[in-house]
């Protein structure tokens, strides 16, 4: 009997989306990738004396559509709350966040896992979203030994998505990643460009015998490619499975995934005991979204990835498969409209198949 | 001229407009009593003749230039000195603490800002508490400020520079802040007048952060009317703070020639109890007995959770201040510890050796309260306690229109009679505490003598935005009385 | 609630504070002062009393996404303790 299938794996995924706004979450600073370290970090981003932060409206917007795309419910009354640790990259010694209550509460996304027929519909849901900032840079290059921090990014608005550990392989957590990778780009709140940093998974892992309560869970910090993704859970799986069977109970930690060895390591600076100390945080009041700006934000969205897929398999009989495919980005979706638009729907299966054949292929090359 | 030292700032404005004396040699006489007298007391921290001059000549432009072209400030050309709290750009701003010995601010904060904008001239930089944590100006790594009505008092804290600078007449005016009582107290302990605003109605932006829920910053000065005319030129709606509150503006003077018939004075029982040092106790009652004569009404009311202030006090802010003061990390700017061994160890040393020892203790506390397992037995209990020490307020608001009471249980007390005991010196702001934690405006205003001839202050609290029924309420007795015009022997002397 | 020395070493690693041995006794004793004093609030009942965070009871403004900042790096850096390349130099991180 193969030892493995005596588990089970159970994942849950975080995901730090950054959102496309202009200036950063609490301060009037531009967000634009590449400036020369430490120009775009004024005096809130690094934390001088006395700087006080104000939240950016357009932030907030971003959470509201992303609540509404993945039918959440949007808090009417959220709370921000300070998360104290120590950190170079961290200037003020706690980063904002939100804790108890956060912006986006519930919701979930459907994905497909694996491909053709034999793919399977997965329902993944979500803990909640929440609104935070960045942090800024370590860079461990050459400065003598020593650690050079650029404070660039710090105060990016991040929406961190949670979701209850509801996937059971690597597989299933790369569909959902995927998933939610494309929905974020389909509702314009977030670039998706991963080699940047705007799109950072950590994967909580843990295994179990089907039947008994969670495992201890080790995360998976800063998978930044869903190759990586894939390679650092099946290690880490089969790492916990050997674990356990030499009798060594698994200790909850941080690792990161080395791709040159492909394998996971736990994070040394974050052996420390770790007490957040998470309270409301007094320099920023309840944040309080109304129904007539939630109404307003949701007249302004797309049609969605799920009903569009509806959609095409309704008016154009195209399969489930196919509409999936086509709604995997929004740039495909919208080549196809236009495409169809100019062809007439009798030719809509044809217009498919070049779109996700010959098209495709022309721009993977 | 010779008299301008212990004018109000309507004299000075008066004598400004009027060119009896220039901006320039305001500023000069009082720099001239700061280099005689500042040596004894220790009040200023930061001098910088030149900077100062050269707001001053710039305030004699806008004066000689603006007249009848733009409006100018009544305060145009008026000199005045921070507290070291407050960033100051290309200021030492130090903050009381070592930590920022060398930090010079980059930046302005809003206050100051907004009273350069209206003219005033910078005189220095106040000493204080080490980030305003303190009852007595004992923290400051400055060392203590002198009280200038015996020397070998404390001034009160922790804007005791501020207080000492005005009762010395070093400085006609100054800011303070006020966390627990840090404009009070030392009004109270130097024979000044001070206020405390609403929580919100003066920006925090660029005044260094104890606890942000209920530090407010405030004048300092000799009167009500004083404090009326600088409120107007500090309040207001400031984008950069989000507790700063959107109101149109108002002039808080408008109010002061308002006569007093059938105003109704909450007399809290709590206030009078046990606790207040008879001197103190007999000094506050002459004062309600003027108000009597001023045709008020004296009610007693129940603010029957005062007496938690204190404690909830002890876990709120410095919870708060553990977190606002990790910023202070030794890696882009402040002290930094000359040698460690690694990344912690630089942290560790540097705010070992940055702070000192009444910081550090807050630091600590405020840590405990808030880590795992005792957030909800502290830091929660504390914030639902504040609402109900709150709900007290708006009760009592229901039945008068000010609360009045001693600002201090005693007047100053010597150096070191407080220092060895913590919680001794956190009493010293039993009176004070509970308006911050409600976030009501609160003043006080010199109301006598009591033991060894030291000042005794009467402490008036208004309801939410009810400043200018309270510089009303104080500026009628000012007028009734001389209390706030009495000077210590020593400012006198050195003319 | 009383504080023992281990207490008070966890508490002074989190807040980034070192204590001499010697150190960490006087701490302990005055901080336990200070605790005995605040713990009188055990006393009350809260029940049902919800907790007051802010002095004013508002909702947070936000602030319209403009971009309103210039390069300050030279002014706020004359105040670092240690940089280079414009960057802020601390010990070596290990992560």
């Amino acid at each position: 009997m193969n030892r493995e299938t005596q588990w089970e794996v159970v994942i849950g995924l975080e995901t730090h989306a950054q959102l496309q706004t202009k200036s950063k979450i609490f301060s009037g600073s531009s967000i634009a990738f590449g400036a020369e370290p430490n120009m775009q970090a004024n005096a809130v981003d690094i934390a001088l004396p006395g700087v006080l932060p104000v939240l950016n409206r357009e932030a907030v917007v971003c959470a509201i559509k992303f609540g509404l795309a993945v039918g959440a419910t949007i808090a009417p009354r959220s709370v921000f709350a300070r998360k104290n640790y120590f950190y170079p990259d961290l200037p003020k010694g706690y980063q904002i966040s939100q804790f108890e209550i956060p912006v986006v509460q519930g919701g979930g996304l459907s994905t497909r896992v694996g491909t053709g027929d034999t793919a399977t519909e997965k329902f993944v849901h979500l803990t909640r979203a929440h609104l935070e900032e960045d942090a800024g840079k370590s860079l461990h290059e050459d400065f003598h030994g020593r650690t050079g921090i650029d404070l660039n990014r710090a105060g990016t608005p991040l929406l961190e998505i949670v979701t209850e550990p509801d996937m059971r392989s690597s597989a299933e957590a790369v569909a959902y990643a995927r998933a939610l990778h494309s929905l974020v780009q389909w509702i314009g709140i977030c670039d998706g460009n991963m080699q940047e940093g705007s799109f950072r998974c950590d994967a909580n892992v843990s295994v179990r015998r089907p039947g008994e309560p969670l495992g201890t869970r080790r995360e998976i910090k800063n998978l930044n490619s869903f190759r990586f993704m894939q390679q650092a859970i099946d290690f880490e799986v089969q790492w916990q499975i050997n674990e356990i069977n030499e009798g060594r109970p698994i200790r909850q930690a941080t690792v990161l995934f080395d791709p040159d060895t492909g394998e996971t390591r736990a994070m040394r600076s974050k052996e420390d005991a770790h007490d957040y100390r998470y309270f409301p945080d007094p320099d920023l009041l309840p944040l309080e979204i109304r129904p007539e700006w939630i109404a307003e934000v949701g007249a302004g969205l797309p049609e969605l990835p799920q009903a569009m897929q509806q959609r095409l398999q309704s008016e154009y009989g195209l399969s489930a498969y196919d509409a999936a495919i086509l709604t995997g980005s929004r740039a495909m979706a919208d080549f196809f409209s236009v495409a169809v638009g100019q062809t007439g729907a009798a030719s809509a299966k044809l217009v498919a198949n070049w779109v996700m054949g010959e098209l495709a292929a022309r721009l993977n090359r | 001229m010779s008299d301008l030292f212990n004018s109000s700032l309507r004299e000075l404005s008066a004598a400004l407009a009027a060119k009896k004396v220039s901006a320039v040699e305001l500023a000069s006489l009082f720099l001239d009593r700061i280099d005689r007298l500042n040596p004894g007391l220790n009040a200023f921290i930061a001098l910088d003749r030149d900077k100062t001059l050269a707001q001053a000549r710039a305030a004699d432009e806008v004066r000689k230039i603006g007249a009848g072209v733009t409006a100018i400030s009544p305060l145009c050309g008026i000199p005045l000195a921070h507290k070291d709290i407050f960033c100051t750009k290309g200021w030492r701003t130090s903050c009381g603490s070592k930590i920022l010995e060398n930090f010079v601010s980059p930046y302005d904060a809003h206050v100051v800002e907004k009273l350069a904008a209206a003219g005033m001239v910078t005189l220095g930089k106040l000493n204080m508490d080490e980030f305003a944590m303190g009852s007595s100006n004992e923290t400051s790594y400055f060392g203590p400020v002198q009280n200038p009505w015996d020397v070998s008092r404390v001034p009160g804290g922790s804007s005791g520079g501020s207080a000492a600078a005005i009762a010395a007449r070093l400085a006609p005016a100054a800011t303070g802040t006020d966390t627990g009582g840090s404009i009070r107290q030392p009004a109270a302990l130097c024979g000044l007048t001070g206020l405390k605003p609403t929580y919100g109605a003066v920006s925090r932006y660029g005044m260094i952060a104890f606890a942000s829920s209920l530090d407010q910053a405030g004048p300092m000065a000799k009167s009500a009317e004083d404090c009326a005319l600088l409120l107007n030129a500090m309040a207001g709606f400031d984008p950069r703070d989000s507790t700063s509150l959107e109101r149109s503006t108002e002039d808080y003077a408008r109010d002061l020639e308002q006569p007093l018939a059938g105003l109704r004075i909450g007399l809290p029982k709590e206030f009078f109890g046990e606790g207040m040092d008879a001197d103190v106790r007999a000094a506050v009652e002459a004062a309600l007995a003027e108000y009597r004569k001023l045709g008020a009404t004296a009610i007693e009311v129940a603010l029957p959770n005062s007496g938690l202030s204190v404690p909830a006090y002890y876990v709120i802010a410095p919870a708060e201040a553990s977190s606002n003061l990790s910023r202070f990390d030794g890696v882009r700017y402040g002290y930094r510890a000359p040698e460690y061994d690694d990344l912690n160890d630089m942290y560790s040393k540097s705010r070992a050796q940055g702070f000192g020892a009444e910081v550090k203790r807050r630091i600590l506390i405020g840590t405990y309260v808030l880590s795992h397992g005792y957030y909800d037995a502290y830091y929660l209990k504390a914030q639902k306690i504040r609402r109900l020490i709150a709900a007290d307020f708006v009760e009592a608001f229901k039945h008068c229109d000010v609360i009045m009471g001693p600002t201090s249980p005693s007047v100053a007390f010597a150096f070191g009679a407080k220092s060895a005991d913590p919680v001794q010196m956190y009493l010293s702001d039993i009176y004070t505490i509970s308006t911050n934690l409600a976030g009501l405006p609160g003043m006080s205003l010199p109301c006598g003598f009591g033991n060894n001839n030291m000042p005794v202050g009467l402490q008036i609290i208004g309801n939410w935005f009810g400043e200018a029924k309270m510089l009303n309420v104080a500026h009628q007795y000012q007028k009734a009385t001389d209390w706030h015009l009495r000077m210590p022997s020593l400012a006198g002397a050195a003319q | 609630m009383s504080l023992n020395l281990e207490d008070v070493a966890r508490i002074a690693l989190l807040s980034r504070i070192e204590l001499s041995p010697a150190e960490r006794a006087s701490t302990r004793d005055q901080l336990n002062g200070i605790l005995g004093f605040i713990e009188q609030l055990q006393a009350v009942d809260t029940t049902g009393i919800e907790p007051m965070a802010h002095a004013v009871d508002v909702v947070q403004r936000l602030r319209p996404d403009v971009v309103t900042e210039t390069d300050r790096r030279a002014d706020f850096q004359a105040v670092a303790p240690e940089t280079e390349a414009g960057l802020y130099l601390v010990p070596r991180v290990v992560e």
